[in-house]
């Protein structure tokens, strides 16, 4: 390495690393994806005291908390094959981008149950018995009056959890897929300039986060901005609907 | 499925043997960083011009920048401008003989850096003006402001944050095996690489981190506990 550092070696080596943008991308939406879904079932053991299930769950977040994703990403590539080689299904011959979006799934999973659980739990207890009190079901209860309003207070660290997933998936190139960072290992493998390819994938990750952040923070601005079209106005109820209604409570009777 | 938990108790014991080396990594880029980020959160809070503009853009950019990238550009960097500097500068010192672990502490503390400025200077902001006017209007001088009035709300405000960051920088630790330093994962790994136990090897060095982290959550829920314990005779 005669010359540190290159520019014309930036500009060849830019549109090649960006081909790689999709790959990280991928990982955060599927791992978005899957830690929801994850995460709201864990969330909702937890909030519930299931009984068993919570202790699990309990120990699994602390875990998954607990230890670095690189440690993670390893167990579950070497642990998930011979798991699944007892029950006689064999994946040697998978994509590793499968266990990538697995670990980062199983990893955002715990950020994101912690995340739902203290919003669920920050709405009122008032607000759930009101809710009981007038007859809805639990599943009623959790659709119409706590998810709505928890969504507002987990909204914010949702995205900075999320960037921090974006910013974790640079980690993935240690088991070989090609993301960013992968492609520029590779790319440095073969032009022989390394920091060129570090200079380029620091600025696609500061441009994604930075842009992520602006997104999230708008959409969380206009979340609470007040509603101001389709204001519903009430209609006095008919009064022939009324008395039809009335007769046939009397009918009942 | 076989599982070789004889061997995993030997990488444990293996990786045990480097877990100065991960706490090392965890507390000095913290200490560092604290002591920068205070700094850094002081002169953004009092909008010092220039300084308080550079460092706005140092924050964004390491903030926005993942650790590993950090880590391996700065053993780049130190592997090839620093055998240059120290010969123009006639020094006697060269990339062979310095400690890998130092420009792993250097990248963790400028990612440590960046992170706790932003609590410091949250905590800064959630002190109400009011206060700072009362402050002032007694006599006291800026420093004296600081002194007693600022920084004694700052610091349980943010134990709690400095404490998180103190398990993501264990955790960040994990990372420098990429530089060539050995810390626990690395330990085990090393272990590992005689019989491909690799397994065995990983689950032992993540009870080691899960040990670590829970017990530095433990004490800072004992903590939170310990602040919180007289809440009710304040007002709030």
């Amino acid at each position: 390495m005669n010359e540190f550092f290159k520019w014309e070696y930036v500009i060849t080596l830019f549109p090649k690393v960006l081909s790689a943008l999709p790959t990280t991308l991928f990982i955060v939406l599927f791992a978005t994806l899957i830690g929801s879904f994850l995460g709201l079932i864990i969330a909702y053991c937890r909030i519930e005291r299931i009984p068993i299930v919570n202790q699990i769950s309990a120990v699994y977040v602390s875990f998954i908390r607990g230890t670095p994703i690189l440690v993670q990403m390893f167990i579950v590539f070497y642990g998930v094959p011979s798991l699944l080689g007892v029950i006689g299904i064999d994946i040697s011959n998978w994509n590793k981008l499968y266990f990538i979006y697995i670990t980062y799934g199983i990893n955002t999973s715990a950020y994101f149950s912690e995340i739902f659980r203290s919003a669920i739990s920050s709405v009122p207890a008032s607000q759930y018995e009101a809710a009981a009190s007038i007859g809805l079901t639990k599943w009623q209860t959790y659709r119409r009056t706590l998810i709505p309003q928890a969504g507002k207070i987990a909204f914010p660290n949702l995205g900075v959890s999320i960037v921090n997933l974006l910013q974790n998936t640079s980690l993935a190139f240690s088991l070989g897929v090609l993301d960013i960072m992968g492609k520029v290992q590779t790319l440095g493998a073969l032009y022989y300039r390394v920091l060129e390819g570090y200079f380029i994938a620091a600025i696609i990750f500061i441009v994604l986060s930075i842009s992520l952040e602006k997104l999230f923070n708008m959409l969380e601005k206009r979340m609470h901005a007040p509603k101001r079209s389709r204001q519903v106005t009430m209609q006095p109820l008919a009064l022939e609907r009324a008395e039809a209604a009335m007769t046939v409570q009397k009918s009942i009777k | 499925m076989d599982f070789d938990f004889a061997f995993m108790l030997e990488a444990f014991l293996a990786a045990l043997h480097y877990l100065p080396t991960t706490l090392l990594l965890g507390f000095l880029p913290l200490v560092f960083g604290s002591a920068l980020g205070l700094a850094i959160a002081l002169i953004r809070h009092y909008e010092i011009p220039i300084l308080a503009v550079f460092f706005k853009w140092f924050v964004t950019i390491f903030k926005a920048v993942p650790v590993v990238l950090i880590l391996l550009v700065s053993y780049l960097v130190f592997s090839d401008v620093l055998d240059k500097i120290a010969n123009s500068l006639a020094l006697s010192i060269s990339f062979r003989d310095i400690d890998r672990r130092s420009i792993a502490i250097f990248a963790l503390t400028l990612y440590a850096t960046s992170g706790l400025s932003e609590i410091f200077r949250g905590a800064f902001a959630s002190i109400p003006k009011g206060q700072i006017d009362a402050a002032y209007s007694v006599g006291l001088t800026t420093l004296q402001v600081l002194r007693r009035v600022m920084i004694p709300q700052v610091i349980p405000l943010a134990l709690p944050l400095v404490n998180n960051m103190l398990i993501s920088l264990i955790k960040a630790s994990s990372l420098v095996s990429m530089v060539s330093v050995v810390d626990i994962l690395n330990g085990a790994v090393i272990e590992a690489n005689v019989n491909y136990r690799y397994l065995e090897a990983y689950v032992a060095v993540s009870i080691i981190y899960w040990g670590v982290c829970a017990s530095i959550e433990a004490v800072t829920a004992g903590y939170e506990k310990y602040a919180n314990r007289n809440r009710r005779r304040q007002f709030a």
